[in-house]
């Protein structure tokens, strides 16, 4: 597990454990991290592995059976109140959007932050700005697609944050353009000296723009690293070969594992750093046979990793 | 508050009129998301006020005073118990099965400003039901209401009451017992209850359950007072006020409650 640089200004989370229905089923296993200002933190595992009741421990809605979370020296679990003030959090689920346009589901949450009047207005036109969103501003918010939903309670979540957000999926049905907004927001959240702490199911923005990723299985945390580690003891290289037939498949290079997917005419494999060089020369000959529609090498993906560290089953 | 580049630095100074504003903020917002069910919920109420003064008057042969007075302060009862414990809680159990009220609470509010919000919203709700159903007994029976700050205060006390109970009803069971719960809480309200009728006119034991229910003590309140019609009952004062603790008390517990 890797030791993270932990400040004064550190989420800390330790030992902590969770269970419901009289202990059978197991949500949290002695989590144990620290979250710290500047870093986007995404948190990632199958459906159930206790993403999300972290998140609700965090801000107190779930209670852990043991274990606490401190930030400056301060229980959040002692002091419930405390974490509301300090942490905000975009729910897994869509913020209460009915009957409210944007404007105004995003102004009511400042107010109840405590800010009013112009400086209210100002951070609304803001974050409107910044997601590009206005257009849609004074729509009423039950009207507008899942993506848009997903942007207006992205933006309550994080308009005059205090500084520790969770954020719960925010991408999910987010179009590919508003996508890269929405995590441009969180760099510049992070970069301001806040906690951003992400749950989601896309490895590939995880790898792009996170800083660092936790990994749950089972509600067990296995993986605590940074996203741009090149010396992962799991680090692999995935070559996927486009055939122009089937039955060309023929004397394929050793690996760590090979997968056909016949329908569509891909073999991908997954080799060690020492088997790139046969595996290379392989598809050469194919080329040279024309045997080859595309192909493509790269460097193990969060994905494949993902994929070898964790059954993928939920509970 | 204190904030730097958008962080906000310092939480602690929560003075009044802080937390005044807060409060005014998920007033605010209860409101905008209710615009449309406020002033349906009114029509309905201005109906139910005049379908007890005019409907149930045709019932009853003889229109004594005492028959007017009932019926005129049945219907304003009776309009605060359909708002407090029937429409609110089928309302705040929705918003609960929405996830609205979890989200709340996950905002920087006291689980109390939260409740104080939602009943400021239902004591609102249920005024347009009071003032038809004073209408409707200016008109039907030609009484004058004896407006004063108590029985405006007992009006307020009526309305926290019954919205506490009801709070407590959505907040404690699951939707389809709280919808059981009120149903029965209506009819018993309509038929059984000695609220648009004497209690005399009930077997004894019945009223000792009837006077340590909530629903008859509030109506006497409201009738000793607005119709200056009996006698104003301390007991009565007493066993609403406690019922509203209780009602709050326990809506508190649920909502404070982590999983």
């Amino acid at each position: 597990m890797n030791k993270q640089k932990t400040s004064i200004k550190s989420l800390e989370i330790k030992s902590l454990s969770k269970s419901y229905k009289r202990g059978s089923v197991k949500a949290n296993r002695d989590i144990s991290a620290s979250f710290n200002p500047n870093e986007i933190v995404a948190i990632i595992g199958h459906n159930g592995a206790g993403k999300t009741t972290l998140l609700n421990q965090i801000i107190g809605i779930a209670k852990p059976d043991q274990g606490d979370i401190t930030f400056e020296g301060q229980s959040f679990i002692d002091n419930t109140k405390l974490a509301r003030n300090l942490v905000s959090m975009m729910p897994q689920f869509h913020a209460p959007l009915a009957g409210v346009t944007l404007r105004q589901s995003i102004s009511s949450v400042l107010l109840i932050r405590g800010i009013s009047g112009d400086q209210n207005k100002r951070y609304v036109n803001a974050i409107l700005n910044d997601l590009k969103i206005e257009q849609w501003a004074d729509r009423s918010g039950d009207k507008l697609s899942g993506g848009l939903q997903r942007l207006a309670s992205f933006a309550m979540a994080v308009v005059c944050p205090p500084p520790i957000i969770l954020l719960d999926e925010p991408t999910n049905d987010v179009d590919p353009v508003r996508r890269k907004l929405v995590w441009s927001y969180m760099k510049k959240l992070a970069k301001k000296g806040h906690i951003v702490i992400v749950v989601t199911h896309n490895l590939l923005e995880v790898e792009q723009y996170a800083d660092r990723f936790l990994l749950f299985d089972h509600g067990q945390l296995i993986k605590d690293e940074a996203t741009g580690e090149q010396n992962r003891p799991f680090a692999l290289n995935t070559l996927t070969v486009i055939l122009n037939d089937w039955n060309d498949v023929s004397n394929l290079p050793k690996a760590m594992d090979t997968q056909y997917l016949e329908d569509d005419l891909q073999v991908v494999i997954t080799l060690s750093a020492e088997q790139v060089p046969v595996a290379i020369d392989w598809v050469l000959a194919l080329i040279s046979e024309r045997k080859i529609v595309n192909y493509k090498l790269t460097s193990a993906s969060l994905e494949v990793s993902y994929g070898g560290l964790t059954d993928g089953n939920e509970k | 508050m204190e904030t730097k580049n958008n962080v906000i630095l310092h939480h602690g100074g929560d003075g009044v009129l802080f937390n005044l504003k807060k409060l005014w903020g998920l007033i605010r917002w209860s409101l905008i998301r209710h615009k449309y069910l406020l002033p349906t919920f009114s029509i309905v109420q201005a109906a139910f006020a005049l379908a007890i003064v005019y409907g149930l008057a045709l019932l009853i042969p003889d229109e004594s005073q005492t028959t007017a007075m009932y019926l005129s302060s049945g219907a304003i009862s009776l309009g605060i118990i359909a708002v407090g414990c029937v429409l609110a809680p089928q309302i705040v159990s929705t918003a609960k099965q929405e996830g609205i009220t979890k989200y709340q609470r996950t905002l920087p509010v006291t689980r109390s400003a939260l409740l104080f919000a939602d009943i400021a919203i239902w004591c609102v709700a249920s005024l347009p039901g009071v003032f038809m159903g004073c209408l409707a007994a200016i008109l039907r029976f030609d009484i004058t209401l004896d407006i004063t700050l108590l029985s405006f205060l007992i009006i307020v006390i009526a309305q926290l009451t019954m919205i506490c109970i009801g709070f407590a009803i959505a907040y404690a069971f699951p939707p389809n017992v709280m919808a059981l719960v009120t149903q029965l809480i209506m009819l018993g309200g309509l038929l059984f209850s000695p609220i648009t009728y004497p209690i005399d006119r009930l077997p004894e034991w019945t009223t000792y359950i009837y006077q340590s229910m909530p629903f008859v003590p509030i109506t006497n309140l409201l009738r000793s007072t607005l119709f200056n019609y009996g006698l104003f009952s301390l007991i009565d004062l007493v066993v609403a006020i406690l019922w509203a603790i209780l009602g709050f008390s326990l809506s508190l517990f649920a909502l404070s409650r982590r999983e």
